[in-house]
């Protein structure tokens, strides 16, 4: 078979970004570690779901797809092209390609701007066409994700949480993106809203083709929209594979941790749970080895020195020194 | 007797010609040493309730009540000192966001020292070692450097602690806990529910427990109320209540969850929203979006009706025990 | 949602117009523009002809004083109540130069300075620094003796004090929104630095902005008065309330009434814009925060 390598959507590879933090005017800035080495891949039209609590990257993650920070190692290819290295012209033509939705919907949207205005202004930036046709598009979307042409007159603040955040949607797919990175889109919103934002989100991705990096530390609204599944801890990735992998059959520690602390209604699903202790770890001082071993109830003397390396195990890619021996 | 009793509860804002009404004819009762889950979405009144409770409204808001009482001391006869003297002792309350809770400007220590002062008294050596014990009752790691610590140098989990070491300092009956775990990562969120779950056995406490997340109220609570628009809508024993619902608002609730739509392309949604100021319905609140309203939803409101331990708000209960 | 929301200049008015003092300073501020607008209507006389016959006399209500003058004439015979009106029309004029100029200083320089950090922003914030240490009117006075004494020149020198807390304000704000996620949002939509400067940010940094020019009008005027008070500011015979006073301080024993008005017509004026933004500030700030 004659096969023509298509490059991914989105790829990462080996992606780190390190913030400096000021420790003060006599002392060397101590490296908060934000991203330590990250590679994934995500396909067209599929939705990739990155999971992980207060500390773990996601949020550099996303700040690094869109484009708004620069890697501080590593590489990051959009359409097989490296973001870092790439050209003010390149870095132009590929800016309309990934949007983004942020978490809080109170935040995302200009309070000073009428919807009208915050959903044209992409089209205004990028594009030539005229005010008439800008509109044209402005309202098309709009009775896309459900509000009504009389909306576009009205300021944020006027709207509610579920409201907001289909603007937000709206005005991410604007310029027709092949990638959306969703930061929690749902996180802040009543379950009912909540449905009826993901259920949007989905129609959306079937209709117009578009890739998800859905960023989400709630287990359930993942497992539900996920194809693939990311499971990061202090910036680094410990388990990735796909969804039914990572939640039939969990291999590393802390993604069994994150399972089993999910609140669940019914008794017969909820695993039972090895209490894990202690707090997540900050990203200035990272525990020796495994950034994981501290809390894990696995850990050997191993794990306190050596830093395991994701390897592949039974379809999942696993960072863990003892995958094979846990059950 | 019940350690809580709240009857007929209603909390109003905005100018009386046109109120915003953020509780209607609420009743509540919670027993000694008894879990109770509140549960609800945005604009269910949820919050507002325990904040009457607790004497926290502020005019222009108004709060009224048939029935207030505190272990069967009746709470809108005495004076609000009086009052306030009895919630502070025998009821405390834990908030959503413990950065916003603490003082950023004095010690964790200096914070938990003045609680005991206010209520406990004693001399101040006394008391720091109360406090120091009290850290350690609530898991804090690290407890003699964290006594010393400001707010800000604390994770969000360390900070909920010090606000339930707080809380139980004066070893109430009743604590509340207002979306206690919302704003914690998920792991963390799992030791604190445990945490509040061991306490409130240890020193039969009663907990009433505030939160839209029904699957943590499914794993902590042993009775739930639940809330729309104002109004309790159902209360009932857990697992009955979450397995078998007879209001269709809680039905519609689990049904959006993602885990009880696990192989559908699309979760089952409620349509519409929740009423705001304006558009408050004459007769049952949930009926415009109720795939099962009849006329007579339109133009009646339902009572609660029903066993004491399973009330319900609807014409047509979903177990078809119709009024 | 509720059928009819109130447009956000409508639910502005509504919380000023809780503020009776706010609302009595924006009447007398009206009142002012009016005159400043029209002053032909109202004035009985040119501020400017000179009625020797009559000068020094008092106002219509004293003993000498006659209607022709309700509230008397100057040491030349100048009519002071028509004097009084067109002087509004030139402290109005101050006010909204200055308060333009320095705003306009003052909003550039603050959105670079919290856009570029770095040595840029410690070149800008120092150098305003270094105006904030001198005392305002001393800094006035020196940049009018630089260019001459004028009324224009002197607006220049208000409006150069003026501008070290517009440009405070405007970084504070920029700073504080920089990290929001709506300008987030823009940049990912490919804003350039222009438009999130303009575009984005500084709509939303306008209300402390609106307080202090308001405020500054006040101060406008009186640093005008005080410049005009010393000769540097509006030459004879411009009937300027400041230089009013100067030339009249002679006569404050015998003829009252060529210090007083002028003085009055200073207080009321700057009291009225003072209530006035003291209730913008009041209106602006919970609207803000909701």
């Amino acid at each position: 078979m004659n096969t023509i390598a298509i490059p991914p959507l989105l790829e990462a590879r080996n992606l780190v970004k390190h913030y400096p933090v000021a420790q003060g005017p006599f002392r060397q800035p101590a490296l908060a570690r934000a991203l330590d080495g990250v590679s994934f891949e995500l396909a067209a039209g599929k939705s990739l779901a990155v999971v992980g609590e207060s500390g773990c990257g996601k949020s550099t993650l996303a700040r690094q797809v869109t484009m708004i920070e620069a890697p501080s190692a590593g590489q990051l290819l959009l359409l097989g092209i490296d973001v870092g290295s790439a050209t003010r012209e390149q870095k132009q033509k590929l800016r309309p390609l990934v949007q983004m939705v942020f978490q809080n919907p109170y935040a995302s949207l200009n309070p000073r701007k009428r919807i009208g205005a915050i959903l044209e202004e992409p089209l205004a930036i990028n594009t030539r066409i005229s005010r008439a046709q800008r509109r044209e598009r402005t309202l098309a979307m709009m009775d896309r994700v459900g509000l009504r042409p009389e909306h576009a007159g009205r300021y944020p603040h006027m709207f509610s949480g579920g409201q907001r955040q289909r603007v937000a949607i709206a005005r991410a797919l604007m310029l027709d993106p092949r990638l959306v990175v969703a930061d929690e889109p749902v996180s802040a919103l009543d379950v009912s809203v909540q449905a009826q934002v993901l259920n949007l989100m989905m129609d959306l991705q079937a209709q117009t083709g578009v890739a998800y990096l859905f960023i989400s530390h709630n287990l359930a609204v993942v497992e539900h929209i996920a194809d693939r599944v990311l499971v990061m801890y202090l910036g680094r990735v410990v388990e990735s594979g796909t969804k039914r992998a990572i939640f039939d059959a969990p291999r590393h520690p802390y993604t069994r941790a994150l399972l089993a602390s999910t609140p669940r209604l019914d008794a017969g699903a909820r695993r039972s749970r090895q209490p894990i202790k202690g707090e997540l770890p900050s990203p200035l001082a990272p525990p020796p080895g495994c950034a994981f071993h501290r809390r894990c109830p696995y850990a050997v003397d191993r794990c306190a020195v050596e830093a395991p390396a994701l390897e592949a195990h039974d379809g999942h890619l696993v960072a863990c020194h003892r995958v094979g021996e846990i059950d | 007797m019940a350690l809580l009793e709240i009857e007929q509860l209603s909390v109003s804002f905005g100018r009386p010609e046109a109120p915003l009404i953020a509780v209607e004819g609420v009743d509540l009762a919670i027993n000694e040493g008894e879990v109770v889950g509140v549960v609800g979405e945005s604009g269910s009144g949820k919050s507002v309730s325990s904040l009457a409770i607790m004497g926290l409204i502020d005019p222009p808001g108004r709060v009224a009540a048939k029935r207030m009482a505190l272990a069967g001391k009746n709470l809108l006869d005495i004076s609000s000192r009086e009052r306030r003297a009895m919630l502070g002792r025998d009821v405390a309350m834990i908030f959503q966001d413990p950065m916003a809770s603490l003082n950023p400007c004095f010690t964790v220590a200096h914070q938990l020292m003045e609680t005991l002062a206010v209520h406990v008294g004693g001399r101040a050596s006394e008391r720091r070692a109360r406090a120091l014990e009290l850290l350690r009752q609530v898991d804090m790691p690290d407890p003699e450097r964290r006594l010393n610590a400001y707010p800000h140098q604390l994770s969000g989990g360390m900070s909920q602690r010090v606000m339930v070491a707080m809380a139980i300092a004066c070893n109430p009956r009743l604590l509340i806990a207002d979306e206690p775990t919302t704003a914690l990562d998920v792991t963390i969120q799992a030791q604190l529910l445990d945490l509040l779950l061991a306490l409130q056995k240890q020193r039969g406490m009663a907990l009433l427990l505030i939160t839209h997340d029904l699957g943590v109220v499914a794993q902590t609570a042993q009775r739930v109320v639940v809330m729309y628009a104002g109004q309790v809508v159902e209360t009932g024993a857990l697992p009955r209540i979450f397995q078998a619902p007879r209001h269709p608002y809680t039905r519609a609730l689990l049904a959006a969850l993602p885990e009880n739509n696990v192989g559908r392309q699309r979760l089952q949604t409620i349509p519409g929203t929740v009423p705001g100021q304006f558009d408050r319905p004459a007769g049952c609140l949930l009926q415009p979006r109720c795939a099962f309203a009849a006329p007579r939803c339109t133009q009646e409101r339902p009572a609660l009706f029903g066993k004491p331990d399973a009330l319900v708000r609807c014409h047509f209960p979903l177990d078809g025990e119709a009024r | 949602m509720s059928s009819t929301p109130p447009s956000l200049l409508a639910e502005l008015w509504r919380h000023f117009s809780r503020n009776r003092g706010a609302v009595a300073g924006l009447a007398v501020v009206l009142l002012l523009v009016l005159l400043a607008l029209f002053p032909g209507w109202f004035a009985p006389h040119s501020p400017i002809e000179q009625f020797r016959s009559a000068a020094l006399s008092p106002p219509a209500w004293l003993g000498g004083g006659s209607r022709h003058f309700p509230l008397g004439t100057d040491a030349v015979g100048r009519d002071i109540l028509s004097r009084l009106i067109y002087g509004a029309r030139l402290s109005l004029t101050i006010g909204l130069v200055a308060v333009s100029l320095s705003l306009s200083m003052g909003i550039v320089l603050g959105l670079i300075s919290g856009f570029m950090r770095g040595w840029v922003e410690t070149a800008i914030m120092r150098l305003m620094d270094v105006l904030l240490a001198l005392p305002s009117l001393l800094l006035a006075i020196a940049v009018v003796a630089i260019l001459g004494p004028g009324l224009l020149n002197a607006m220049v020198a208000i409006a150069v004090v003026m501008v070290p807390h517009y440009v405070r304000l405007m970084r504070a704000s920029v700073i504080g929104e920089l990290g929001k996620d709506y300008v987030a949002a823009s940049r990912i939509a490919g804003a350039g630095t222009l438009r999130l400067m303009f575009d984005t940010v500084l709509p939303n940094c306008t209300a402390p902005l609106i307080v202090q020019a308001t405020l500054g009008f006040s101060s406008a005027i009186l640093d005008a008065a005080a410049l005009g008070f010393l000769g540097l500011g509006a030459q004879p015979p411009t009937p300027e309330w400041g230089s009013m006073l100067a030339s009249a301080l002679e006569f404050i024993a015998s003829a009252w009434w060529v210090v007083s008005f002028p003085g009055l017509a200073i207080l009321v004026a700057v009291l009225a814009f003072n209530l006035m933004g003291d209730g913008l500030r009041d209106a602006l700030d919970p609207k803000l925060k909701s």
